[in-house]
């Protein structure tokens, strides 16, 4: 129910749009539910509508998991 | 702006100076300028002819990265060089609509010639044919060809073997995207030309070197799933492709991230897949100079399926493409 | 550092060894039953996790009679219908919006604005499919129909919330769930808190994006959460979800829409499932403004699409699977829309 895609603000125009782009392809789309976007804010669309800004997720707690893992278990990946 | 008009198509004065001035003096050749009602091709030396025909229908007649007339000089040359024949000779018929622009009749014309030059081929005989205004869509191309194939040359969707490599000759996609923004069924802002080209030249020179390839197959209409299918079931074979190593261009994944296509079935007109023992495989490559990729990999089954493995490790079935494919929400 | 593939794997080791019990996780969301199809994610897991498709495809669950009602429009005079390519092959006693020259694939809803103002002798309505994801978006295209005056534009809703099916599928004696794997972009809009209830039916919960990482991850954290007896509802797809959502576009689809009963397609009629136009913008309401007869159309006989639509059956159960029903001619909703259930077994099981 819901295809939504990462792309990057371009450019924030008026009335409720914003430029964004997806390697290679640029289009228009609505902030209506994103009234605060900056330009280089990375966001999902859908349906030509910004749903909401990606923040990026704390990268070092999942990245502790995986290391405390492979010592643990002393694995080797293949 | 100067049209056709039905005058053209009654076989009278108006057709035969239309014929001369316009398609002759563009595309002579020492056969088709003597409009004879037969071409007469002489001191051919072969076992195996083959022959096929295409007929071009396609909405706008030029998009970006070609037109109708290099599309239907590489569509049949192309076939042609599936069965390993060396394509030869071309024919070439016209139906034109009432009031089509001769200017751009004229560019169809200069990029036929500019193809046929390309493949290396002859057109070697035509038709033109005027209909009312609305009964056409511009201008419809027929184009029938004949090639020859070498005595030693085994090379069919039936030859695949255990083992094979399977190859496409570069990224898929980039003609049917072309096409949809060509027809403004995506809005999106894009850069992307069709690839349609003609592939015989560097599967002749792989001959030549007498490198050993199996089955090749254009994924046109259904793109390469529904091209690997054919090989998958006539060749009684698992083909299983390797999704890492798929060659997709950015921009063309990026639209089918945004409307939900599958790249997989898109069409393309100057890509060839081909399988071949392994050995074989790098002088593919380089053959495409650097563009052609392995995918993956065949292997004899009794109940032949086409498979993608995924780029996590998993591995699932491509289906058949039964529906055309439309831009979704979910 | 470890690539995405290396992550993967050690997932699949991670939930090999973990798993003991024999479960069964549902995913609500038609965009996951693609990705779970199209990232393998069922050849990467042991036997005893079960993973089924429940009514989270817009298209398969629009009754018979929303079908109808698009096809009445469709042939009214007129009329230029536009719609979101999922519904167009959607068949209705032989016919299809396929079938007629004023239907409009569109992109965007505002793309249907865009068609009103280019045919202003004309009647453009939308078909609002979609649940929380996508009618916010139709509500401000309904707003800015509003503050632009378009006379000539309406939305046929048939629009949908997904917790009263779930509280239906979670109370239902034939279904047993373990787990759920949660619409990424549903919640992205309505927060985490709002699928706490499941725990209510002491179902564990979580939210997932929809790479093949984001479910694996996803299937983990409910092993896990089974394993240790735990009902929670973890959000794991932080990156975009949070625990209240975007409160922006809940207010904007409930200033334009309001919860009132729905019959969902093969399931029946779930009482403050499904999203109607308010009052105040009844002039852009296809269902007032057009006298469109409604009749009650039998769903196809034999046809299972209502039992698969809430995991009590898989494809193969029916007997039109694969004989007389498939995507080329497809008889129910789940065989119709790219990622209803039968589409996704037909394509890629």
């Amino acid at each position: 129910m819901c295809l939504a895609v990462p792309v990057k603000v371009l450019e924030i125009l008026q009335n409720n749009k914003a430029k964004v782009a997806i390697d290679g392809v640029t289009l228009e789309v609505s902030t209506s539910f994103t009234p605060d976007l900056q330009v280089n804010d990375y966001v999902i669309v859908h349906a030509g509508f910004v749903l909401e800004k990606i923040t990026p997720e704390d990268a070092c707690e999942k990245f502790k998991l995986w290391d405390e893992y492979l010592e643990k278990t002393g694995r080797k990946l293949c | 702006m100067p049209t056709i008009t039905l005058n053209h198509g009654l076989g009278g004065k108006q057709m035969h100076e239309f014929i001369k001035n316009t398609i002759m003096t563009k595309l002579q050749n020492g056969i088709l300028e003597k409009m004879d009602d037969s071409a007469i091709l002489k001191n051919l030396k072969t076992n195996r002819l083959a022959l096929t025909t295409d007929s071009y229908v396609v909405s706008p007649l030029i998009f970006p990265g070609g037109d109708i007339g290099r599309l239907c000089v590489c569509g049949t040359v192309n076939d042609l060089t599936t069965s390993g024949a060396k394509p030869y000779a071309l024919t070439l018929a016209f139906i034109i609509e009432e009031g089509m622009d001769l200017a751009v009749l004229d560019t169809i014309i200069d990029s036929i010639n500019k193809t046929a030059k390309e493949a290396q081929i002859l057109i070697v005989t035509g038709d033109t044919k005027v209909v009312e205004k609305g009964k056409g869509d511009g201008i419809f191309i027929n184009t029938s060809g004949i090639g020859f194939i070498d005595d030693h040359i085994e090379i069919s969707t039936y030859n695949t073997k255990d083992h094979d490599d399977v190859l496409v000759t570069g990224p898929i996609g980039n003609h049917e995207i072309a096409m949809m923004k060509a027809r403004n069924l995506i809005e999106f802002d894009l850069t992307v030309e069709s690839d349609v080209r003609p592939l015989n030249i560097p599967i002749e020179n792989l001959l030549k070197q007498k490198v050993l390839l199996h089955s090749i197959k254009d994924p046109t209409r259904g793109g390469l799933a529904s091209a690997l299918y054919e090989i998958v079931e006539h060749s009684k074979v698992d083909i299983t492709l390797i999704e890492k190593d798929l060659p997709i261009d950015k921009v063309v994944q990026s639209v089918c991230s945004l409307v939900g296509f599958d790249p997989l079935y898109l069409a393309n007109e100057g890509k060839f897949i081909i399988t071949c023992p392994k050995e074989s495989s790098q002088h593919i490559i380089k053959a495409f100079k650097g563009t052609a990729q392995i995918i993956g990999r065949a292997k004899k089954s009794e109940h032949p399926k086409l498979l993608m493995e995924t780029k996590s490790g998993g591995i699932r079935k491509i289906g058949m493409l039964e529906t055309m494919q439309l831009p979704r929400i979910c | 550092m470890l690539n995405e593939y290396d992550k993967i794997q050690i997932l699949r080791d991670k939930i090999q060894k973990l798993s003991r019990t024999k479960v069964s996780f549902m995913e609500v969301c038609g965009t996951h039953t693609m990705s779970v199809a199209k990232h393998a994610i069922k050849s990467m897991l042991p036997e005893n996790i079960n993973i089924v498709s429940g009514p989270g495809c817009p298209v398969c669950v629009t009754s018979q009679t929303d079908i109808e009602m698009s096809l009445i429009l469709a042939r009214s005079e007129n009329k230029i219908i536009c719609t979101f390519g999922d519904m167009i092959k959607v068949p209705s006693r032989k016919d299809s919006l396929a079938n007629y020259k004023n239907v409009k694939i569109i992109y965007s809803p505002l793309d249907a604005l865009k068609i009103a103002h280019e045919n202003p002798g004309r009647e453009i309505i939308l078909l609002g499919i979609g649940f929380e994801t996508t009618t916010p978006l139709i509500a401000v295209t309904i707003k800015t129909a509003k503050q632009e005056c378009i006379k000539n534009f309406s939305v046929l809703s048939m629009h949908k919330t997904v917790p009263t099916a779930l509280k239906l599928i979670l109370s239902s004696p034939d279904i047993s769930l373990n787990g759920l794997i949660l619409p990424g972009h549903v919640s992205a809009v309505t927060g985490r808190k709002y699928f706490d209830f499941i725990k209510d039916y002491h179902t564990c919960g979580v939210i997932a994006g929809f790479e093949a990482l984001d479910i694996m991850e996803c299937i983990y954290l409910l092993t896990k959460s089974v394993e240790e007896n735990k009902v929670e509802v973890i959000n794991n797809y932080t990156r975009i979800v949070s625990e209240e959502g975007n409160q922006l576009a809940m207010q904007l689809l409930y200033e334009v829409f309001e919860d009132c009963d729905c019959k969902w397609r093969g399931i029946g009629e779930i009482p403050n499932s499904g999203l109607k136009i308010r009052e105040k913008f009844q002039a852009y309401d296809a269902k007032i403004k057009f006298d469109i007869p409604i009749e009650n159309i039998a769903e196809p006989k034999n046809c299972r699409c209502g039992e698969i639509l809430m995991a009590k059956k898989t494809p193969p159960d029916c007997a039109l699977f694969k004989n007389t029903c498939t995507p080329l001619n497809p008889i129910g909703p789940c065989m119709v829309s790219s990622e209803g259930t039968c589409a996704a077994y037909y394509k890629y099981l």
